[in-house]
């Protein structure tokens, strides 16, 4: 392909540093598997997550939710509610300001709609805020909320994405006028007249004429179901004014800055009075890329001036926190007979829900994300998210990629059986290689296409070679022909980003303390996935001292520098990017002083393990000497240095995904008995946790392919709100797993670094659908692959 | 917190019993259904707690297996005699209840009381003819299992509590089934399926049937019973008696399966309980990680 | 004591982590909640309804949820919990083994799969991974797809063996 391109990385990527960091290819702390720095509390119990934040004086808040999914609030009396003992305030949409914002943890601008209001005369979807309650102990707030007396008038209520957007169908919102970007199609509602939240089209090359030269045309369509996060830690946090009048909120989230900067805005508060802190968090998953109940706590601390603590139940983390989106996605692609393929485009259909929190981004990233990872001479892609009166879709792990590759990644197996080629060879010949500029990332400027990224690692090939050894790929094994047990083997591959490409800033602050330690201040959020070990090491290797002088605080809007958190696999390359570039301005500073002190260069000098060495050797001096002399001594400072990083890049971690099934002909049920994971992370900063990021989220993915979905009734009611009926997977359900880390080195990326914790997510339910093809013969495009589908696909097959 | 303002623990079964009568009150004995579930808490203010009432034994005596209300899933599951009995169906029904910290707790009488189309015990307990003995104001009373069960989470218990459920011990030459499917390895039944067969000769001469999760309560197949009397423990059978078996069930659409799946599912479960007792396919002895 | 607005009801004596402690309960609290209220937090409300295991302790050697027993049912009980394993800041093989092998990511599963460990290698010292899997069932972990706390019990009943 030839094309004129954008010259990417106008953010403070320089080649000096791709130099150096090829030189660094020996490392002593990074590649390691340290243990994680906050195992001892994780394993012992200790009060670290906000769940267990006390303050003196707290009370305790519960929200009353609508039992309804399309209405409005005729009147409201609290006066019952609030004559009950033990309650302190009952707040209700006319006792606070009506300010039109997004939920979604997104820099500002955000590219999400401005349709929430905190508490509104309207309520949208069964679960939608009516009223929030504080009281002296939970179970009073709970039995105030049965004391509400609210008179609704019912409006028709809208559930299917394809009714919503037809003429005369319930309309949810009245256009966005307050978004910064309204009327520009970039974030705000595209039609609130039809429901459509958003709406774009993407053209790379002209996709008919490309489909004119296809020989075969495969089409398909392709759905995806409503899940959970079902995280662990529900969502939960305590809000207090402190002694300045500042409002404090301890929260469980992903995102501390953003949820700072909304907060803010919808109690009308100056940013310089409000300071979220993030604790340990248990777990997030996009679930908390959210400000969720930040501002129900605080409304009432400011209502009560005392300390409020919310805590959702798990209850209501299913029916009334955030979900993936359900898709639509709707496939057309043309290749030829040698199996070049030619044209691909995709339609995806989002389910916006009732409210648009992510649902342009997320729509989007469907195609986005995916479509790229195939070469081919033009792509088409049309994105519409629809709004619906049911519960809040948002931000979820893999951000639209585990949609768009279920379909896209079906679709690819399909057209590999059209042309009779193995499947794995298809993607061999038409993936993506190194050196290729992105053909969807970009835009089409007078029919000239400009990408906005190269993919300079690319260890698919790799992760390919040694998936399909590992697995046996092309080893025959018994399929179970004429048994009712049958097994099949399938596979998938996928990519991802590493953080959004120009919408990231992230990074620390890194502080010498006298005995040689390190405090370590970072904004990015670990929620689980050990990013304070992993930028902890980043700091280590760079400073040249173990993890043992490290001290990790993150995060906290008053002391940690800004970072837009952790979502977007953006933690280890853009904060471990800032981190490193603060921990070599902290080690230069530390060089300039022993410089001094021992007569030599600092350009001549290193650090080995907290040891100055100059040409000569080992000094005498050690990190801590120069603590002391900087401290105490003549050359008196503080040593302490900031980095933080940003660019307009955003490199593609590759992953695949083979595995191996067993069906049961008679039952329907499909059981997954070995799985096969590939990752091209770029470099393991820490390969236990990087192993750890890729099981977990190919166990997620399981559940994605065979059990998880939320259901509801006639009413858009939750069916199934817990974990009896929202099936995960469990240890019994688990295939035996094997992960292959592949390091192709990303030279923009910290030590070699991309990202690894969303990718692994995209591959295991195509490659279920995929298997299960090999098994049986019969294609399922919508998951989860039930047992009844496999009946039902099966009941079709012999009537044929 | 639950809204209940009283919690008593009587040492003896008159005193339990004497509680038991006045209105509002109900048995707490593992706690893991009464607790979880608020159909069990409508109009009750107080509980009982019937664990130190000595029950939590399982003995042998006149033919007859007892099991005290008090005997724990883990215990009725790891039981040598309830593993021996019809191969061990009730052993197995009691291991796949719910996870190990559950089974600790849970009782086979609370199973029993809960009352639940889908639980995992009373399927075997009925092929195996076990009856409840019942204990309240107006003394003991012996129902057969069969008559015991009247909708869901309902049954002819009144203010009673489970004082023990008795099995007759079988003949060395009765074998038994049971089979469970579920959406993942660790699930609620979506269907399940017990039975125990007698044969002599190469014949059938005594057999029980017993679905659950299709139809208001555990369902016990008289039919199906009679089609398998009389007739060889073989495959064309098995499958004559799942017609009759998809036909007689009363299976509703659910957040967990629809009828139609489960009709068809309560011909495969039943076929596949009724191989084990035949020993055409292997028993499965789940009881080893109860 | 005034707690939680009204006046606790139940005076029960059990055993926590080995100490001999009284306690008043309501007669609607369960485990779970009492054990908040005396400040072991470490015991997770996950679910409340007994289906993730997540608020598993030790009552008289068994692993059991706490969220779904009465508070007042755990009178005279011998209770372990979370906080109980550790011997004077020197963590249990047990726990040792789950930090090393990465079986903690969020860890908010972790307590309930310590207890739940516990529990098993108390009554299987040298369990097959096979056994490890079904011993751990109920537990449900969002996060590491069960292969490094599987690994970690293995591990544990290794160093437990010296």
């Amino acid at each position: 392909m030839a094309h004129d391109y954008y010259e990417p990385g106008t953010g403070n990527i320089a080649d000096a540093e791709h130099q150096r960091t090829r030189q660094e290819a020996r490392t002593r702390v990074v590649g390691q598997k340290e243990r994680r720095v906050d195992a001892r509390p994780l394993v012992t119990g200790a009060p670290v997550y906000a769940a267990e934040f006390e303050q003196p004086n707290m009370l305790h808040a519960r929200i009353l939710h609508s039992p309804h999914a399309h209405a409005n609030i005729r009147h409201i009396d609290k006066s019952k509610a609030l004559a009950l003992p033990g309650v302190h305030a009952v707040l209700t949409h006319e006792d606070l300001p009506r300010v039109a914002h997004s939920t979604a943890g997104q820099p500002y601008v955000e590219m999400s709609p401005y349709d929430a209001y905190l508490l509104d005369s309207r309520v949208r979807y069964v679960g939608d805020w009516v009223a929030f309650v504080a009281a002296e102990t939970p179970a009073i707030a709970e039995e105030a909320l049965s004391l509400i007396e609210v008179d609704y008038e019912l409006l028709p209520a809208v559930f299917d994405p394809l009714e919503a957007c037809k003429d005369g169908a319930p309309r949810l919102h009245e256009p966005d006028t307050t978004h910064p970007n309204a009327g520009k199609n970039l974030g705000s509602i595209y039609d609130a007249t039809h429901n459509i939240a958003a709406h774009e089209v993407i053209r790379h090359g002209d996709f008919e004429a490309a489909m004119r030269e296809a020989d075969i045309i495969v089409e398909g369509e392709y759905r995806v179901p409503y899940i959970s996060h079902a995280v662990l830690e529900p969502h939960v946090c305590v809000a207090y004014l402190d002694g300045y009048e500042r409002m404090i909120v301890v929260s469980s989230t992903q995102v501390p800055y953003h949820t700072r900067r909304q907060l803010a805005s919808v109690l009308q508060l100056p940013i310089s009075r409000v300071r979220i802190v993030k604790p340990r968090v248990g777990g997030g998953f996009g679930s908390k890329q959210e400000m969720l109940l930040e501002p129900v706590a605080a409304a009432l601390a400011l209502k009560t001036r005392r300390p409020v603590r919310i805590e959702y139940s798990r209850q209501e983390e299913f029916t009334a926190a955030r979900f993936r989106h359900p898709m639509i996605m709707r496939m057309r692609s043309g290749v030829k007979r040698d199996g070049t393929l030619v044209a691909i485009s995709m339609h995806s259909i989002g389910n916006a829900s009732a409210y648009g929190t992510h649902s342009f981004t997320v729509t989007r990233s469907t195609g986005h994300k995916t479509l790229c990872l195939y070469r081919a001479k033009a792509y088409l892609f049309q994105a519409d998210a629809i709004y619906t009166n049911l519960p809040i879709t948002g931000a979820m792990r893999g951000y639209g990629a585990p949609q768009g590759f279920f379909a896209l990644e079906s679709h690819i197996d399909e057209i590999a059986h059209r042309l009779n080629m193995d499947p794995l060879e298809f993607r061999r010949k038409n993936h993506v290689q190194k050196g290729d500029w992105d053909p969807v990332e970009g835009e089409e400027i007078d029919g000239v296409w400009h990408s906005k990224r190269q993919f300079r690692s690319c260890g698919l090939p790799e992760c390919l070679e040694r998936g399909a050894a590992a697995i046996g790929w092309y080893e025959p094994f018994d399929r179970g022909d004429g048994k009712p047990i049958r097994r099949g083997r399938g596979m998938a591959t996928a990519m991802q980003g590493s953080g959004v490409a120009s919408f990231e800033l992230g990074g620390a602050s890194i502080k010498l303390n006298e005995d040689g330690s390190f405090n370590v201040m970072t904004g990015a959020t670990d929620i689980g996935q050990g990013s304070d070990t992993i930028l902890g090491q980043i700091a280590a290797e760079a400073l040249g001292v173990g993890m043992d002088k490290i001290i990790m605080h993150s995060a906290d809007t008053d002391s940690s520098v800004f970072d837009y958190g952790s979502y977007a696999s953006s933690t280890t390359y853009i904060s471990g990017g800032g981190v490193k570039l603060a921990a070599e301005r902290v080690r230069q500073q530390i060089l300039e002083v022993a410089g001094d002190m021992l007569d030599c260069s600092p350009e001549d000098m290193s650090i080995i393990d907290g040891v100055i060495y100059t040409p000569r050797g080992a000094s005498n001096l050690t990190i801590a000497d120069i603590a002391h002399e900087t401290l105490y001594g003549r050359h008196r400072q503080q040593i302490m240095a900031k980095g933080d990083f940003w660019t307009d890049d955003s490199p593609a971690p590759f992953f695949a995904q083979f595995i191996e099934v067993e069906v049961d002909t008679e039952t329907g049920q499909v059981r997954v008995t070995r799985a096969v994971n590939a990752l091209d992370l770029g470099k393991a900063i820490n390969p236990t946790l990087a192993t750890g990021q890729v099981e977990g989220a190919v166990t997620m993915a399981l559940g994605y392919a065979l059990s998880e979905e939320l259901k509801f009734d006639e009413q858009g009611r939750v069916r199934n709100p817990g974990f009896v009926d929202y099936k995960v997977m469990s240890t019994l359900d688990m295939p035996k797993m094997t992960t292959i880390l592949v390091e192709d080195t990303e030279y923009t990326g910290p030590f070699g670094a991309k990202s690894a914790g969303e990718v692994p997510t995209n591959g295991m339910a195509p490659a279920v659908a995929n298997a299960v093809y090999d098994a049986l013969g019969v294609r399922i495009r919508s998951l989860p692959i039930t047992p009844e589908k496999i009946l039902q696909a099966l009941d079709k097959q012999k009537d044929h | 917190m639950l809204k209940i303002t009283g919690y008593h623990s009587p040492m003896t079964i008159a005193d339990a019993v004497r509680l038991l009568a006045e209105e509002g009150r109900t048995v707490i004995a593992g706690g893991t259904d009464l607790l979880v579930n608020p159909r069990y808490m409508v109009g009750v203010r107080e509980v009982v707690d019937i664990r130190k009432l000595g029950l939590n034994y399982i003995s042998q005596e006149n033919g007859w297996l007892h099991i005290g209300a008090g005997a724990t899933m883990r215990t009725v599951a790891r039981h040598p005699t309830v593993q021996a009995l019809a191969d061990g169906i009730l052993a197995r029904g009691a291991a796949v209840c719910g996870s190990p910290n559950i089974r600790n707790m849970a009782t086979l009488a609370g199973n029993v009381a809960s009352a639940l189309p889908s639980a995992d015990t009373p399927p075997a307990l009925l092929a195996l003819d076990a009856q409840v003995v019942l204990v309240g104001e107006q003394g003991e009373r012996i129902v057969p299992l069969r008559q015991f069960f009247t909708g869901p989470a309902r049954s002819v218990r009144e203010r009673e509590l489970i004082r023990e459920l008795r099995i007759p011990l079988p003949t060395p030459n009765m074998h038994g089934g049971f089979y469970k499917i579920g959406r993942t390895a660790e699930d609620i039944s979506l269907v399940n399926a017990a039975t125990t067969l007698t044969v002599q000769d190469g014949i059938i001469t005594a057999a029980h049937l017993v679905l659950g999760a299709v139809a208001p309560t555990p369902l016990y197949l008289l039919t199906a019973g009679e089609a398998l009397t009389g007739q060889p423990p073989v495959e064309e059978t098995f499958q004559q008696v799942a017609a009759i078996v998809r036909e007689e069930v009363r299976p509703i659409s659910d957040q967990r399966a629809s009828a139609d799946y489960r009709r068809r599912m309560s011909g495969i479960a039943a076929v596949r309980a009724l191989r084990q007792a035949a020993g055409l396919a292997p028993h499965g002895e789940e009881w080893h990680h109860a | 004591m005034e707690r939680n607005g009204t006046m606790p009801k139940i005076e029960i004596t059990l055993k926590v982590n080995g100490r001999q402690e009284t306690w008043r309960v309501q007669p609607g609290e369960t485990l779970l909640e009492a054990l908040h209220a005396h400040h072991y937090r470490g015991t997770k409300l996950i679910c409340g309804t007994g289906d993730c295991c997540g608020c598993g302790v030790i009552l008289d050697g068994r692993s059991i949820n706490s969220c779904c027993m009465l508070a007042a049912q755990a009178g005279g009980a011998d209770l372990l919990t979370i906080e109980g394993l550790a011997q004077e800041g020197k963590l249990h093989p047990i726990q040792e083994a789950f930090a090393e092998e990465g079986a903690a990511q969020c860890g908010y599963c972790t307590p309930g799969f310590i207890m739940r460990t516990y529990a098993f290698l108390q009554e299987h010292p040298r369990p097959t991974e096979e056994e490890v899997r079904a011993a751990l069932a109920g537990n449900i972990c969002r996060c590491t797809g069960y292969v490094k706390p599987v690994a970690a019990v293995l591990r544990a009943a290794e160093n437990m063996k010296s």
